[in-house]
């Protein structure tokens, strides 16, 4: 006990000492070179060649410091600053002494500093994206930027917030394009952007506002200046064989008037055309069904599947494209827009396909080597005239569509048969739509209506005669033709009164619709110079027209955070066909009810649940009704029997939403189920020859898909990368009869996207996708087939200074079809830049390698398709960018 | 109950201005400082994020303030109320008296930095109606800073930055300071490191400050030239606490100083929908920037 104690005791004694030992204690005075006293200089210590300081002192009036070190190395490194001297730095030895530090004058002058604000920041339903924090050297254009924000999703040029489209993109806040936003994004340079804003629960019509609840997502940008005058521009030429590229796009962006113009042309593989796709029709109070629609295609060439991979390796184009738009805005808040676009582009697709169909009675093989032209013609333009204010709201939209298609199609079939289709489709529609609101003491009174009229005229050629067991009982002859004319006019009409109601808003409408349909077809075979013509099953004259009367109601209900949105309409449906002087639909007469309903709870401010559910009760179009033969590509022939084809169903949903702009992390999920049941199944009979015939059997048939969705999304801000994670699943199951057995078709399909960016350094980026996928198919008679694929893809820019670029692309693709070996694509480019003319020469290498073609599987129905396609050679292209 | 007498006699008062106003005699008030001109080369601007009710993130909001230097002194304030006061003194304009119902402005101080005083100048209630704007002005020692530096480094900026922890005003805060500027300065009344403070929030991350320029200027500011400022010495917790009963009375208040909240502008407002909010409105402004009990 007593040993005990006295060690205890010496601890204590050693333990003092030592503390005692460490007690340094360095102090001095600060003076200049003349002996005055410094005050206000920092005296800090750090251990040498480390980075952080250990501790400090602050001089006092009298230029008297003391720090006391509390390290126990050997040395210490003394610094001493002020704004006003020379930084002096001393490496002492540690233990307790007295300096006296000589300041040297020397105006330290502080460097002007200018800190990108906060990359994410939420005000409100706004979030806000500064570009600058998401901008690397080498990003041109917004797209670019807006494309790496993460809670953004980008597919196809289509913007996805949180897994749902945007519904308006704007910049300073006007809208310009009315969703053909495609054209601004590819256009717009960055660096006249200083926000990519996201305005949550945004609903853009003003007089809606306090009563119509939005869960949709608007996009704005936010310009550096007030009024910018803008231009992007490119110029380039290439071969081998000859390729060209040229685009000049001005815009001017004010407070009151905004304009872009844009010509392009190309034949070197850029879709341009795209940005021309409205993404969303706008302004429409309730029910997006304000834009022209296209005209059913009856009849195609036989095409080959398109990789699923960036247009622009495979894309054999020659495109043509003018768009003209702007927009005014007037005194007393009234909107003018106009745009006019035109574009031609002649396409040429080669390819080979195998068909392996899975029969009831055994496998038929079927080859196809294919060598199609395509040209397109495509006029719009249209007037918009829309006031949106507090208390009214009042929006015209006048807009003519015309495209008209001719295409050529050669195709080698099981190796020894040409076959040679002629189509022509042409689609003209005018289009008129209104609404209208004001409030008429407490209550909103709403009006829309549309009127539509259109003209699908569309013819097919087919050389030698095919289907000639279907169509010249087995006897070969020439040339089947197949002629087409169809029309339709459409009105849809209705009157709604919106009314809050304490926490609720609630609108009962009253809506009739009319659709008047025409389908006129025939089929001429020709042998011998000689038209032969079939009898009246192969002639089609058909008129159909559908009215609807209805009444509904719709109530949306937010209080703190809950938020509802519920909606029941009741319409009576009136259907009449007349073919060939018979009324197979006479007033026949049918209701429909599709209840929805959805609930959202903000479980706090970053995250959010969601459940839906609706039952939909629907007919469909009376355009398949015909029960004359119709040619629709070289090898299928179909007829249906004129009956109303109904179906019924449930959907439902459960969606989470998470979003934490301050550590810049966003993810959603989402599963979804719709069982629907219809009263038909389309039922294809395929012959030895692999040609089928397509009818309707009055059968059942179920339709069952489960879904699964998640994003991720975060941006680390140190390295100034946003890493995203995409994953989907569905799995369903599906009714189909062929050959005369009814079968059911399980089918499970998957895939993941990793995408990570980096924008850290100003010499080098990197980007890099990881898709993974696949699928499985069930079929009947216990065949099924297995699809998987990975694709990658690699891109890094290097900056050398100011002048220099090289940028590679890598993408790497790999399936699991036997025979095919993965495929490696390799894009180089360098782009020298010349600072006096703010302009970029670039020298691009496409191709580098010289792969040929692209193999894939694509499973269908009843059958597995193995395709090859011909990609662009190797090309070289040089060209200059320009902005200004 | 000392408290509530004070308030009383700020409402007899107040009474006291409008019967003087109603005669048309204007009144100077007294005690007034005489102005003074600081002339300063360096501004520093911080983009402040801040939540007024820590139970609502939607409550986030955001401003920038200047931080202006010279070699002795420096001064903190928003940019805003610079601006403002620059063309008050420039137009020599008189700012009308306003009826703000709500909660009182919380930006309107300038802390002045000099020596090893932290001097704060602080608009305690706003205006009144009467067009006076009691500004109370208290001090306090550099020292109350006991920063903890630690070893965590970063670079913000380009800058060298290190950790330093203080707790202050009742909340836990982090600064990152770099000692490559050797100005021991910061926002608000934050001060005392060996380098400037570049960003600046407390842990719960109510309250940040994050410095975004640095720029030169030559910038003279005028101080104490505002006829209808009424300088009262206090102290800190005298300041807090009167405002606070201030905002919590606010409607009463007002009424008895003769503001009318029955005018009808609408069909929800209505003398008691108005009395509710404003009453909601200052129990949510529970986050100030120092908390005191």
């Amino acid at each position: 006990m007593r040993i005990h104690h006295l060690t205890l005791f010496a601890i204590f004694l050693f333990a003092c000492t030592t503390l005692r030992a460490q007690q340094v204690v360095v102090s001095g005075r600060v003076i200049d070179s003349v002996g005055n006293p410094v005050a206000k200089a920092s005296i800090t210590y750090r251990e040498s060649k480390s980075p952080a300081i250990l501790g400090y002192a602050i001089s006092k009036p009298d230029g008297s410091y003391q720090l006391v070190i509390m390290t126990v190395g050997d040395s210490i490194e003394l610094t001493i600053s002020h704004l006003s001297y020379k930084k002096v730095q001393r490496l002492l030895p540690n233990r307790t002494a007295e300096y006296n530090i000589e300041l040297e004058a020397g105006n330290t002058e502080l460097d002007e500093v200018i800190l990108s604000p906060l990359p994410i920041r939420k005000r409100g339903d706004t979030i806000s994206y500064a570009v600058n924090a998401f901008a690397a050297k080498g990003d041109l254009v917004i797209g670019e930027i807006i494309r790496k924000l993460p809670g953004i999703e980008m597919v196809d040029g289509r913007i996805f917030y949180q897994g749902k489209p945007i519904q308006k993109y704007m910049v300073n806040n006007l809208d310009l394009m009315e969703g053909r936003y495609g054209m601004i994004n590819e256009n717009l340079r960055a660096d006249a952007v200083i926000d990519v804003q996201v305005v949550e629960n945004d609903q853009p019509i003003k007089v809606l506002d306090s009563l119509v609840i939005s869960d949709r997502a608007s996009l704005n940008l936010k310009l550096k200046k007030a009024v910018t005058i803008t231009a992007t521009g490119r110029a380039g030429v290439g071969g081998n064989p000859v390729i060209w590229t040229a685009n000049f796009t001005p815009m001017v962006f004010g407070k009151t008037f905004q304009s872009l113009i844009s010509l392009q042309t190309n034949n070197s593989g850029e879709d341009a055309s795209r940005n021309l796709q409205p993404f969303y029709t706008g302004g429409h109070l309730f029910r997006p069904s304000g834009e022209n629609t296209n005209g059913p295609s009856f009849l195609s060439v036989r095409n080959v599947a398109s990789p699923g991979f960036e247009e622009s390796k495979w894309l054999d184009n020659r495109l043509f494209l003018v768009t003209a738009n702007a927009l005014q805005k007037l005194s007393g808040g009234l909107e003018v827009k106009g745009n006019v676009s035109y574009y031609n582009d002649l396409r040429h697709r080669r390819g080979f396909t195998a068909t392996d169909m899975f029969l009831p009675g055994g496998q038929i093989l079927l080859t196809e080597r294919v060598d199609n032209r395509y040209g397109i013609d495509d006029l719009t333009g249209g007037i918009l005239v829309e006031k949106n204010e507090e208390q009214v709201y009042l929006r015209n939209k006048l807009n003519y569509h015309k495209r008209w298609n001719r295409d050529i199609g050669t195709l080698l079939l099981n190796r020894a048969e040409d076959v040679r289709q002629e189509r022509r489709h042409d689609d003209y529609s005018l289009l008129n739509s209104f609404s209208m609101a004001r409030f008429i003491g407490n209550q909103l009174v709403t009006i829309q209506s549309v009127i539509e009229y259109g003209e699908t005229p569309q013819y097919l050629s087919v050389e030698p005669g095919q289907l000639i067991a279907a169509l010249n009982a087995g006897v070969p002859y020439q040339r089947m033709r197949q002629r087409i004319d169809y029309r339709q006019l459409r009105t849809e009409n209705e009157l709604s009164f919106v009314r809050r109601i304490g926490w609720w808003s609630i609108t009962p409408s009253i809506l009739a619709n009319y659709q008047w349909n025409r389908l006129a077809s025939g089929i001429t075979l020709t042998d011998n110079a000689e038209d032969i013509h079939l009898g009246m099953g192969y002639i089609n004259d058909m008129v159909t027209w559908r009215s609807e009367m209805g009444a509904g109601i719709r109530f949306n209900y937010k209080r703190g955070d809950w938020t509802m949105y519920g909606s029941l309409p009741l319409s009576l449906h009136v259907f009449n066909v007349r073919q060939q002087g018979l009324r197979p639909l006479h007033n026949a007469a049918r209701g429909t009810l599709n209840p929805t309903t959805s609930v959202h709870y903000r479980l706090d401010v970053r995250q959010e649940l969601s459940a839906g559910m609706a039952y939909t009760q629907e007919f469909e179009e009376m355009d398949n009704l015909y029960n004359a033969y119709i040619i629709g590509s070289y090898r299928s022939i179909q007829r249906y029997s004129a009956r109303l084809l109904g179906s019924r169903g449930i959907r439902s949903g459960l969606s989470y939403r998470y979003g934490n702009t301050r550590k810049g992390v966003f993810a959603d999920a989402s599963y979804s189920y719709s069982n629907r049941l219809q009263d038909y199944l389309f039922e294809a009979s395929v012959d030895s020859l692999g040609q089928s015939e397509v009818r309707i059997a009055d059968r059942n048939g179920r339709n069952i898909i489960h879904g699964l969705s998640a994003n991720y999304g975060v941006f680390f801000p140190s390295i100034k990368t946003v890493a995203k994670l995409r994953t989907d699943a569905r799995m369903g199951q599906i009714d189909y009869q062929l050959n005369g057995v009814m079968a059911a078709r399980r089918h499970q399909s998957w895939q993941g996207t990793l995408e990570l960016t980096n924008s850290m350094w100003d010499y080098l980026g990197l980007s890099y996708r990881w898709t993974q996928g696949g699928s499985i198919t069930h079929l009947a008679g216990g065949m099924s087939n297995i699809v998987k694929y990975q694709h990658h893809f690699l891109q890094i820019d290097s900056h050398i200074g100011d002048r220099h670029s090289f940028s590679a692309e890598n993408a790497y693709y790999r399936n699991n079809i036997e025979g095919v070996s993965a495929q490696y694509f390799l894009d180089c480019s360098y782009s020298y830049h010349v600072v006096k003319w703010n302009t970029d020469v670039v020298l691009e290498a496409r191709n580098v390698l010289g792969n040929d073609r692209y193999t894939q599987q694509v499973s269908s129905d009843y059958q597995l398709v193995e395709t090859y396609f011909e990609m662009r050679p190797r090309q070289f292209l040089i060209s200059t960018r320009f902005r200004f | 109950m000392l408290i509530r007498k004070h308030i009383i006699s700020i409402l007899f008062e107040r009474l006291f201005f409008q019967l003087l106003l109603f005669s048309g005699i204007l009144v100077s008030v007294a005690d007034a400082q005489q102005p003074d001109t600081l002339n300063f080369n360096q501004q520093i601007i911080y983009h402040v994020t801040y939540q007024t009710d820590s139970n609502d993130e939607q409550s986030r909001n955001e401003l920038d303030m200047e931080l202006l230097l010279n070699d002795e002194t420096s001064m903190f304030q928003s940019i805003s109320k610079g601006r403002r006061d620059s063309i008050y003194h420039a137009e020599k304009r008189v700012r009308m008296p306003t009826l703000l119902m709500g909660p009182v402005n919380k930006f309107s101080y300038q802390i002045i930095k000099n020596g090893t005083l932290i001097k704060t100048y602080d608009s305690a209630f706003g205006m009144n109606l009467q067009g006076v704007d009691q500004i109370y002005y208290y001090e306090e020692p550099m020292n109350i800073f006991k920063w903890q530096i630690k070893a965590d480094t970063t670079r913000i900026a380009g800058m060298l930055c290190q950790r330093a922890d203080v707790r202050f005003g009742g909340r836990d805060w982090v600064a990152w300071f770099t000692a490559e500027i050797p100005i021991s300065d910061g926002p608000y009344k934050f001060c005392g490191l060996p380098g400037l403070i570049v960003s600046l929030a407390d842990v719960k991350n109510y309250w940040r400050f994050d410095l975004t320029h640095i720029r030169k200027v030559e910038k003279d500011v005028i101080l104490n030239f505002q006829s209808w400022y009424e300088y009262v010495p206090a102290t800190k917790e005298q300041l807090f606490r009167e405002r606070r009963m201030f905002q919590n009375n606010l409607v009463a208040m007002q009424e008895a100083a003769g503001a009318d909240l029955s005018v009808r502008t609408s069909k929800e407002h209505t003398h008691e929908n108005v009395k509710k909010n404003v009453t909601k409105r200052m129990a949510n402004d529970n986050n100030w920037i120092e908390l005191y009990p």
